[in-house]
């Protein structure tokens, strides 16, 4: 039997014991906010059984988490943390009562302590199934968000193929293939528990196979127990799928937008922000009528951060959270963090200046559960205040910005636009990167 | 560091008490996880301290009796302070007690001024039932 001993808490992550995630090509990984390049696993849906990959597996990655190893693909959340952002891994553990101000103890009582154990004495196996799911759908998608890439969606992946910037277009989606749908479901209800189900796309609401999910579930009786999650897009509304929805036990809404300027539109080309922005109403009105949760699913990016407090003050009016999953990683030319020094300072004194004229329970309170309701307002200021920290600190990547002019070229070439049009602030030193 | 083998550190429970300013002393008795702490006449404002096992569930119960009415309306207790590892269970979740007594009064409350038990219970283990309490949102069991 090893004898294992926990060296460094901080890179302890409970996730491995009860999370894990289908990408769209249904290549299976660890976790949800892990570096997808980094996955050491190679497991599809199609092809293994998932619950022998949670179980066996993704034993490496416990063996390491308990021994308190450095993980490479779990660089996002020490960066996260870095700035003061809620990492996944803080949200993960809080989900088995550990609190990471107060490893130590919270650890030995958390609920899952005898399956760390177990997973100790047995090679990093667990008897466990997964029971927190996030689920990628598919790339299908009516959006080309410039800092999406061809696996999350078709519209993308059309366009770079044109450009010639790829040359395959990426695998065929898992849920092309009703067979591996039903496969999926039936496997889900053999569960012993399941408690979420976060579903993405593409986008979540024109792929069919949310809507074959959603009711496959209900038929095997699982909408009284299990929560759902999706993120939307905010272009779409389906009268059918909403009524799929409200059968559920609960569910936990993810709308992405990036900001409540035009530049949305440059972003996630080609919505429009007026028609982004009543759907959005109508999205939050129908989660307040059902007791939806909301949550704002931002990205921010080179072009948005200067215009992030247009969507921090919405949430912050209609009590509504916002969640950026991580800072970006790619495409890293498009970071926030390539902007030039100055208006990076300028950007966060803005954003500053925004968090102070706000009344907060405690602002230095880290607000973990960001799903609590009545905690809302110290979580949207505590978002905000991660983004000022990170424009101050984060290191200069202003020698990326060659690379983001030659690619924003290409995509305005194609779609006839120009980021001037909506930022003409941003001329002097784009053009000076190439423009 | 954490080796998986330790004996995980204890707990500690600390409660005050303090007799009501009335020359008639106040009778009681604090029990934690059913053993008595303290069984007498409360003289003077007194903190008491005890360790428990991290995974044990925890019960505390301070009785107030043999309080006459009478002879002395104002005499009783306050509980001045009630912390778990610092976590302020007095005042901040006193409506999580019960208070069972003969005046059949049952409001929040950490003035003991009838004859009658006080208690509260964390049925799981401490940081667990926090986290729930806290609202904290989902606690997973295996």
């Amino acid at each position: 039997m090893s004898r294992y001993i926990l060296d460094s808490a901080k890179n302890f992550c409970s996730s491995p014991w009860f999370h894990m995630r289908v990408l769209s090509s249904g290549q299976l990984e660890y976790c949800r906010w892990m570096s997808a390049a980094k996955n050491p696993l190679t497991s599809n849906l199609n092809q293994h059984n998932f619950i022998k990959f949670f179980q066996k597996e993704m034993s490496s990655v416990r063996r390491q988490m308990l021994k308190g190893e450095v993980i490479p693909g779990c660089q996002r959340c020490p960066q996260m943390e870095e700035h003061g952002k809620i990492s996944g891994r803080q949200r993960q553990l809080l989900k088995v009562g550990i609190d990471v101000d107060n490893f130590a103890k919270t650890f030995r009582s958390s609920t899952f302590y005898d399956e760390f154990k177990y997973s100790a004495e047995n090679n990093g196996d667990t008897e466990l199934w997964p029971q927190d799911w996030q689920i990628d759908l598919g790339n299908y998608c009516n959006s080309g968000c410039v800092m999406c890439g061809p696996a999350s969606s078709s519209k993308l992946a059309a366009e770079f193929k044109k450009l010639g910037i790829i040359t395959q277009l990426p695998p065929k989606n898992w849920t092309d293939d009703d067979e591996s749908i039903d496969r999926f479901v039936e496997t889900l209800a053999q569960s012993k528990k399941i408690s979420y189900i976060h579903f993405i796309g593409g986008e979540t609401l024109i792929n069919p196979a949310f809507k074959k999910i959603l009711s496959k579930l209900i038929d095997r009786g699982l909408h009284d127990s299990v929560s759902i999650g999706f993120t939307t897009n905010l272009t779409v509304w389906d009268e059918s799928i909403n009524g799929l929805l409200k059968q559920y036990k609960e569910i936990n809404m993810g709308v992405s937008i990036e900001c409540l300027h035009p530049v949305n539109d440059y972003v996630r080309w080609p919505s429009k922000i007026d028609s982004v922005r009543s759907v959005l109403d109508d999205w939050v009105a129908l989660a307040n009528e059902n007791n939806w949760l909301t949550q704002i699913r931002i990205t921010p990016t080179i072009f948005t951060i200067a215009h992030l407090r247009s969507i921090y003050e919405y949430a912050y009016i209609n009590k509504v959270g916002v969640e950026s999953c991580n800072f970006l990683e790619n495409p890293a030319f498009m970071r926030p963090s390539v902007l030039p020094t100055d208006f990076r300072q300028q950007i966060a004194t803005d954003l500053e200046n925004w968090v102070n004229s706000k009344e907060s329970l405690d602002i230095n309170k880290k607000v973990i559960n960001t799903r609590d309701p009545g905690l809302v307002i110290d979580s949207i200021l505590h978002d905000a205040s991660s983004y000022v920290d990170y424009l101050r600190n984060h290191e200069d990547e202003t020698s990326s910005l060659p690379a983001l002019v030659s690619y924003i070229k290409k995509l305005e070439g194609s779609r006839g636009n120009s980021i001037l049009d909506y930022s003409p602030e941003y001329e002097d030193f784009l053009t000076s990167a190439g423009y | 560091m954490i080796d998986y083998y330790d004996t995980p550190e204890p707990i500690k429970v600390c409660i005050t008490l303090r007799p009501c300013e009335d020359e008639t002393k106040p009778k009681c008795v604090l029990t934690i996880n059913n053993v008595i702490q303290f069984d007498n006449k409360l003289e003077e404002s007194k903190t008491f301290v005890k360790y428990v096992n991290l995974l044990d569930p925890i019960s505390i119960d301070i009785k107030l009796h043999s309080k006459s009415y009478n002879a002395s309306p104002e005499s009783g207790l306050f509980i001045d302070m009630l912390d778990i590892d610092d976590f302020k269970i007095v005042h901040q979740w006193t409506h999580l007690a019960t208070y069972i007594n003969d005046k059949n009064y049952n409001e929040p409350t950490t003035h003991l001024g009838f004859n009658g038990v006080w208690s509260i219970t964390m049925d799981k283990p401490f940081y667990q039932w926090q986290h729930v309490v806290t609202d904290q949102g989902w606690l997973l069991q295996p």
